[in-house]
């Protein structure tokens, strides 16, 4: 058949609106975050779990991914609207349920965001201008230092981010893209950079530079860590496996998020498993190049370890950041100034997607007019969603102050909390060939290929569905891995999930009474005739 | 108490699926005025090729598809027409003779719309005939002249173009499927001050502006509904920055008529991305959208008090 016309058509209208798979892969990368997501693995996992071999976690962990990627896509495929998995989830399992699951989950990262803004002051900025205080010798980049890491400064550069990040988001997708593109390039060249500096090193020089400017003397740091209770041995292979698992959530998070705004995609099967894909193999060597230059070359993980343990459970001065690492090996302004700008640009760049992706989810929750139509207004000049996404800068103000003044992120368990609300989506991706037989039998080729008898969705998803099952009962088994689950940290769940569930009933009550409308139709499949 | 409930679905281009989930969503949802806005034929033949031993092939978007034995080829057909394709079963020489004959080609295809938009009103007539329903069906700018007859001939469905109808005791909708024209210069395209003149022309019809319905295939121009990927000169799509470029695609006359009158109510399609509702005013504008390709239907359903839209929601099934 090859030489003969598989199709006649004629001339009409009718196109489909687009991201393109490298937008999208972008947008997967800044979710993960060339900044956080830098900083995270090298200070977090030798000290979670000593003894660790940090390639093989992020590896194994990337491995994981590799599933939950394709089952977003697929689920993005299936819908290819905002909210795509609300979308999937509403229709398939519950409509209600799925609200308050997604409600939950868009102000818990809204909330995130915030979280993450308030990085900026308290663990990005006090690196570099420390680095730069003794690198250039300023006391008062040292003095700055210690303020913007200090409550108000926290909570005062927290929000001028937050603004920042919310005029940007205000703009249209098309700067926004930009601005993401920019900062994408911006990270990898900062990236090249760091290589560059480790490259430059060797145990030695490391020592020697750490020693002219940490606070404490490289050969000391073990000794106090342990001095203050680190133990430190070779981890089971166990551990590693689940410290891979979890840690997929904590480092890669974020490679699906094409799929919350599926309905702006270009063929959106192909972009969102090129783009969920790419950017987490992307970041993946990226990371894993970092580690590879950095360990055993210029430090041992031990050193690593003790590094973060001091940083993260005593008031002792620590710095267990890549960034810090680079820049006292390469102490030129040029390349410190480049790594400290991408580092902050990419921060807000994370926090810019976060935004971008639970306006989307609000946006479909408004259009299915289980929120107010006004969250689903599109600004006629700027073409965004504004109400959606001032909703969203609020949220994370809210986010940046209680980061500084209370605890109640500990109380969160985003591991435990994202796995929890996926669990509906995901399911209804198993089960999608089965309850919806006719709509399965059109869907693109990604959702409804078999292997043998079985729909590949269905293993696809049961995989994932698995691991998503696994990182819920482990982060109960092993609260170091995940962070500590309390009886405040599942009250906080069901406050938010409950909350969702009211307002959708109290939206449906409002449209039944006044419009005659019942919301419920909207997430109705309708047979044919 | 609702005075009028109207589902209203457009872009349907010939899928089968999507008008037969249309029929049965009127009835799930009690619907009493039912209105297809525009584009109802579809945009491609499917080949469904006989080979030598017997069995049939033919290509469905992109995958190769054989029909052994009868039931097998039933099921293929209605694949394709679920679609919103024809089909045509042919040798392999009348296949080759077909794609070099743009004239038989052609007359092919309105054979095929013809006869689809034949079963379509009989299918409507059968189900909603002996019920207190209003059926109206326009043919939109892709749709080739030959439709209108079959549609008139109807003694039920009612096609609107140009009209003035009374859907129930207060509401007047006036209609048209022409509109401004398009890169692929369809049947029904025509110049904005065209367009204009036909608009002018249903509106002197209306007597009550406060309570009338604008059912016009093109969406106003620079609103939500009208928001298309830009094309260049060569029809391909526009990107800047790894980013499509998006533009404005709707009708400034259509604009214009809706920003002066002021009616109640605007029901269009045309853009099946621009999936939305917006207002103008006073006036509530929707664009139910359309993913017929993919069978999935795509409606508005709105409840009409006399001078205002009580509720509505767009729904997708």
């Amino acid at each position: 058949m090859s030489e003969e016309k598989k199709l006649f058509v004629r001339r009409t209208s009718g196109l489909t609106r687009i991201i393109g798979p490298f937008a999208a892969m972008v947008f997967g990368v800044h979710c993960i975050s060339l900044s956080s997501s830098g900083l995270i693995p090298y200070a977090w996992v030798p000290w979670l779990w000593p003894g660790c071999d940090l390639i093989a976690v992020l590896t194994i962990s990337m491995i994981f991914c590799l599933f939950h990627a394709t089952t977003y896509a697929q689920i993005g495929s299936i819908y290819p609207r905002s909210g795509a998995d609300y979308v999937l989830g509403s229709r398939v399992i519950n409509p209600m349920l799925q609200f308050g699951a997604s409600f939950m989950f868009t102000v818990f990262t809204s909330l995130t965001a915030g979280a993450l803004i308030a990085w900026i002051p308290s663990a990005v900025l006090p690196s570099f201008l420390w680095s730069w205080g003794k690198i250039f010798n300023v006391p008062h980049l040292l003095d700055w230092s210690k303020w913007v890491s200090s409550p108000t400064g926290v909570l005062v550069v927290g929000l001028i981010f937050v603004v920042v990040t919310y005029v940007c988001m205000i703009m249209p997708t098309k700067i926004i893209v930009r601005i993401l593109n920019t900062g994408f390039f911006l990270g990898v060249i900062a990236w090249v950079l760091m290589y560059i500096s480790y490259l430059m090193g060797n145990h030695e020089k490391f020592v020697a530079a750490w020693n002219k400017f940490a606070e404490i003397p490289y050969d000391q740091v073990i000794p106090l860590a342990q001095q203050h209770g680190l133990t430190y041995g070779p981890t089971p292979w166990w551990i590693m496996t689940l410290a891979g698992l979890i840690m997929g959530f904590w480092i890669y998070y974020g490679y699906y998020i094409p799929n919350f705004f599926a309905g702006e995609l270009k063929e959106a099967p192909r972009t969102l498993i090129i783009g969920n894909i790419s950017s987490l193999i992307v970041t993946w060597a990226i990371f894993t190049l970092g580690a590879a230059l950095m360990y055993p070359r210029l430090m041992s993980l031990e050193w690593m370890a003790a590094e973060g343990y001091l940083y993260y459970n005593t008031d002792v001065w620590a710095l267990p950041f890549s960034t810090f690492y680079a820049n006292i090996l390469w102490p030129h302004p040029v390349p410190v100034f480049i790594i400290m700008f991408a580092f902050v640009y990419t921060l807000v760049n994370l926090a810019m997607t976060y935004f971008f992706y639970n306006s989307r989810i609000f946006f479909a929750m408004a259009f299915d007019r289980a929120l107010p139509e006004k969250i689903a207004s599109v600004h006629s000049r700027l073409a965004s969603p504004v109400v959606a996404m001032t909703l969203c800068a609020i949220i994370a103000a809210v986010g940046v102050a209680l980061s500084v003044y209370t605890v109640i992120f500990v109380q969160f368990n985003f591991v435990l909390y994202a796995c929890l609300v996926q669990l509906i989506p995901v399911t209804a991706a198993v089960i999608y060939p089965f309850v919806r037989k006719e709509e399965f039998s059109r869907a693109p080729k990604l959702v409804n290929f078999r292997v043998g008898p079985i729909p590949g969705i269905t293993l696809i998803g049961c995989i994932t569905l698995g691991y998503l099952l696994w990182m819920i009962t482990s982060t109960y088994l092993f609260p170091a891995v995940g962070g500590f689950i309390s009886g405040l940290t599942v009250g906080w769940f069901l406050s938010f999930f409950i909350t969702g569930i009211i307002i959708f009933n109290i939206m449906r009550y409002y449209r039944l009474k006044k419009e005659g409308m019942d919301i419920l139709w909207a997430y109705k499949e309708i047979p044919p005739l | 108490m609702v005075q009028n409930r109207i589902l209203f679905t457009t872009d349907l281009h010939g899928s089968n699926i999507c008008f037969r989930k249309f029929l049965n969503a009127a009835k799930i949802y009690k619907a009493n005025t039912l209105i297809i806005g525009g584009d109802i034929t579809g945009k491609g033949i499917v080949p469904i090729i006989k080979q030598e031993d017997g069995s049939y092939k033919a290509e469905l978007f992109g995958v190769e598809q054989t029909a052994k034995h009868e039931q097998e080829l039933k099921n293929l057909e209605e694949k394709i027409g679920a679609a919103g394709f024809y089909f045509i079963k042919v040798s392999k020489e009348e296949h080759k003779a077909l794609s070099t004959n743009e004239k038989a080609l052609m007359e092919a295809f309105n054979s095929l719309m013809v006869q689809r938009i034949k079963e379509w009103v009989a299918l409507a007539e059968k189900t909603f005939k002996n019920e207190k329903v209003k059926f109206y069906m326009l043919p939109g700018n892709d749709d080739i002249f030959e439709i209108d007859s079959v549609i008139n001939e109807s003694d039920y469905v009612v096609n609107p173009e140009g009209k003035c109808v009374l859907i129930d005791e207060e509401h007047e909708m006036i209609s048209t499927g022409y509109a401004n024209i398009t890169p692929w210069h369809c049947p029904r395209d025509i110049p904005e001050e065209e367009l204009e003149k036909k608009i002018e022309e249903m509106v002197t019809k209306i007597e009550n502006m406060s309570t009338a319905i604008f059912c016009f295939h093109v969406p106003p121009y620079g609103t939500k509904l009208d928001q298309a990927p830009k094309l260049d000169e060569k029809l391909q799509i526009v990107i800047e920055g790894g980013h499509v470029v998006m533009t404005s695609a709707g009708s400034v006359a259509v604009r214009k008529a809706i920003e002066k009158y002021q009616p109640l109510l605007g029901l269009h399609g045309h853009i099946h991305e621009s999936r939305a509702f917006d207002k103008i005013g006073r006036t509530m504008c929707f664009n139910p959208g359309s993913e017929y390709g993919e069978g999935i239907f795509h409606g508005a359903l709105i409840n009409l008090d006399k001078d205002k839209v009580k509720g509505y929601m767009l729904m997708t099934g």
